[in-house]
């Protein structure tokens, strides 16, 4: 059997208004820019993922070209909102079917974390999007840089865990972590994402480089999910990937202000520094980590594919050439004659149309080879379509075993890894 | 008539939730694969039972945390015959809503003053399910209703004769036919009336192939109103076809069929029975 694209659900675990819909606007917007050097393209999937994708756009644009950008405009979620994007490491439209990874995202509204703040009406939207994270491949897990940076004061500092709600994403990180570890030859791979992070690094129109305190922040409040995932499941892979989701913004002002959930929360302005344009940074390490693990999961499917449809072809060639006695040997011969004289499509078809009549005929048996021979070319041609994907898949997946992370990817574990 | 409000409240983690009651199924659902209910949509139902109304979103002037913008989502049921006044408004709130420019922000700002700008009484009303808070939910939207204008243009002559239309959601003439097809659902016609976010003009055209929700009963009546793509619909109101497949505006193409050359067919039921004669010439010299 032919294999269709393959989907990989990746689970999106963070709180509300931390930019989860951004990341993935980002990814989208950027990815097509980012990766054409590549052999891999990105593309909507679906006719939702496209409106949505556009109307986020049209409203970055909208809010940017303002000059004064608050993070939270944005609508937010009232409903979970499905995404589907397309890697397509083929070469050409018409072979996407095949060849295409399809990456599924479901964004909710992130206050659902928090039992307290679901109302009953949301308990089943809910446990569906909590069943899509925990059996999702890869986890990516937003984090608000500016909450992390901007608590200075104890009081602020004590609001940061529950404004990022690290109990909550821990809790589901848990069990994203144990679920993989019960599958321990699929993938597993978590992304912490930094997101708004323009005003802390120096490489992307940024003035000042505090690119360590961020980093040393981050294993500090979210140490415990670190932990809880690492326990559960020790080979999955973690990485801190910091981005700029609009890259052209400088952070003006800020204050906390109380907060009926979590006391105080951090309201953040930002300024569009002189060109309006968007400079999205990062997002690029978080298309390697997924197309290097994603693209060596679909390979190691699609090896796995072109062994069985090898032994599918050879097992049906030698079914239609065995020896099949006197009067099966005279049919084949007829049937041979049959075949060049009028050619297999047209044998078949009439054997097809005149089935009853060559029964009543007792020449049932007129076309069988004929059939056989088919049954067999055919998978003669899916082996040799999935071993030209798998020479494919080999060339992406050497280009991006080749790719290195830039300097601000980390592994959250341990010191600088990459 | 029966009134509830979604929104959102005033702390970080208070997501969307209806105030005060919810309505007993959440039938808007069932349209997730037409069109995306947080962008703006609006599904009318009348069958039966009664009728069924979801609009979203209404922009209010207040913002959420962070500067987040607020919308607010409004689901209406009722019985046919409700001798309700304030269902006749209902077209006109609609009306003023599609219209891209002043209505919706004219139908935004009237519901903010309606609705309590103040977090903790949303915050309140959103705990309590109680007859108090469905009271003073009606009592919000009656008081934004009564404050729009209560009439919708006429619809163009012969717009909502056909029983299933479509039309671009910017064109003045369809808005106002939707409007008139609103009005009707809730005076006790059956059919739909369905703004679909996802639906382009060549899904018209295509005789909304990709969508069965809207393609199914294929004889219920439905106004549909669509996203301008490639301005092949025009400013006013289409015919649907009443049958699933293409437009009538649309030749049929015709199937292609494999037909076997003349002859090959007689040539092919000769050599088998040749082969028939020679088979039992075969099995009568082995016997």
């Amino acid at each position: 059997m032919e294999p269709t694209r393959v989907l990989f659900e990746i689970g999106l675990l963070g709180p509300s208004r931390v930019g989860k819909t951004s990341l993935v606007s980002s990814l989208f917007r950027d990815g097509q820019r980012l990766l054409k050097t590549s052999g891999v393209t990105i593309r909507a999937n679906d006719r939702a993922t496209e409106v949505k994708m556009r109307q986020q756009a049209r409203a970055l644009d909208s809010l940017v070209q303002s000059r004064r950008f608050t993070p939270g405009a944005l609508a937010a979620n009232h409903t979970t909102v499905s995404f589907e994007l397309l890697l397509d490491p083929g070469s050409a439209e018409d072979t996407a079917e095949e060849t295409g990874i399809a990456l599924r995202l479901l964004d909710f509204p992130g206050g659902w974390l928090d039992p307290a703040n679901r109302s009953t009406a949301h308990e089943q939207a809910w446990s569906e999007v909590e069943g899509f994270i925990v059996r999702s491949s890869v986890l990516v897990v937003p984090v608000d840089a500016t909450v992390l940076m901007e608590a200075v004061t104890a009081p602020q500092r004590g609001a940061v865990p529950l404004v990022l709600d690290t109990y909550d994403v821990g809790q589901v990180a848990r069990r994203w972590a144990r679920s993989r570890a019960e599958r321990p030859d699929s993938p597993a791979l978590v992304l912490f994402v930094p997101v708004k992070c323009e005003s802390y690094f120096a490489d992307n129109g940024g003035r000042h480089d505090r690119a360590d305190e961020l980093f040393d922040r981050f294993r500090s409040v979210y140490g415990d999910v670190l932990d809880a995932i690492a326990g559960e499941a020790e080979h999955t892979e973690m990485l801190y990937v910091p981005v700029d989701t609009l890259g052209c913004v400088e952070r003006m002002s800020g204050r906390w202000v109380p907060d009926e959930d979590t006391h105080l929360r951090f309201e953040g302005r930002f300024l569009v520094r002189s060109r309006p344009v968007l400079s999205i940074h990062g997002v690029e390490d978080v298309l390697i980590a997924l197309c290097k693990t994603l693209l060596a999961a679909r390979k190691t499917a699609e090896e796995q594919h072109v062994l069985a449809t090898a032994e599918d072809a050879h097992a049906a060639r030698g079914l239609a050439e065995r020896d099949r006695g006197l009067v099966g040997n005279f049919f084949r011969l007829v049937d041979e004659l049959a075949t060049d004289a009028y050619g297999q499509d047209r044998v078949l078809d009439f054997v097809d149309r005149r089935t009853s009549v060559l029964r009543g005929l007792g020449l049932r048996r007129f076309g069988e080879y004929t059939s056989e021979v088919r049954a067999a070319d055919r998978l003669d041609g899916a082996h040799q379509r999935a071993l030209e994907r798998l020479r494919l898949l080999d060339a992406v997946v050497d280009d991006f075993s080749g790719r290195s992370y830039s300097s601000r990817v980390r592994s959250p574990l341990a010191a600088r890894a990459h | 008539m029966r009134v509830h409000v979604m929104t959102r409240g005033g702390g970080l983690r208070q997501e969307y939730a209806f105030l005060g009651e919810a309505p007993g199924e959440s039938w808007w659902r069932r349209y997730e694969a037409v069109t995306n209910l947080q962008l703006p949509s609006l599904l009318v139902e009348s069958d039966r039972a009664g009728w069924r109304l979801y609009l979203a979103p209404i922009a209010m002037t207040m913002v959420g945390p962070g500067g987040t913008s607020i919308g607010l989502v409004l689901v209406l049921e009722g019985e046919h015959g409700d001798p309700d006044a304030d269902v006749d408004r209902v077209p006109a709130l609609v009306h003023r809503w599609l219209d891209p420019d002043r209505g919706s922000a004219e139908v935004g700002r009237t519901f903010s003053a309606a609705f309590p700008q103040d977090s903790g009484t949303i915050t309140r009303w959103r705990a309590e399910a109680g007859d108090e808070t469905r009271r003073l939910v009606a009592r919000g939207f009656r008081t934004a209703v009564r404050t729009l204008p209560a009439r919708v243009p006429p619809a163009s002559p012969g717009a909502t004769t056909a029983e299933r239309w479509a039309g671009a959601v910017d064109g003045e003439a369809s808005r106002a036919a939707f409007a008139h097809r609103v009005g009707e659902l809730l005076r006790g016609a059956r059919g739909r009336a369905v703004v679909a976010n996802y639906c382009l003009e060549p899904d018209v055209h295509d005789g909304l192939a990709g969508y069965p929700v809207l393609g199914e009963p294929a004889a219920e009546p439905l106004a549909l109103l669509v996203q301008r793509s490639d301005d092949s619909l025009g400013d006013a109101p289409v015919v649907l076809p009443v049958s699933r497949g293409k437009a009538p505006s649309r030749l049929p193409e015709p199937e292609p069929t494999a037909v076997a050359p003349a002859g090959v067919g007689t040539r092919l039921v000769v050599s088998a029975l040749l082969v028939g004669v020679l088979l039992l010439i075969g099995l009568l010299t082995i016997w």
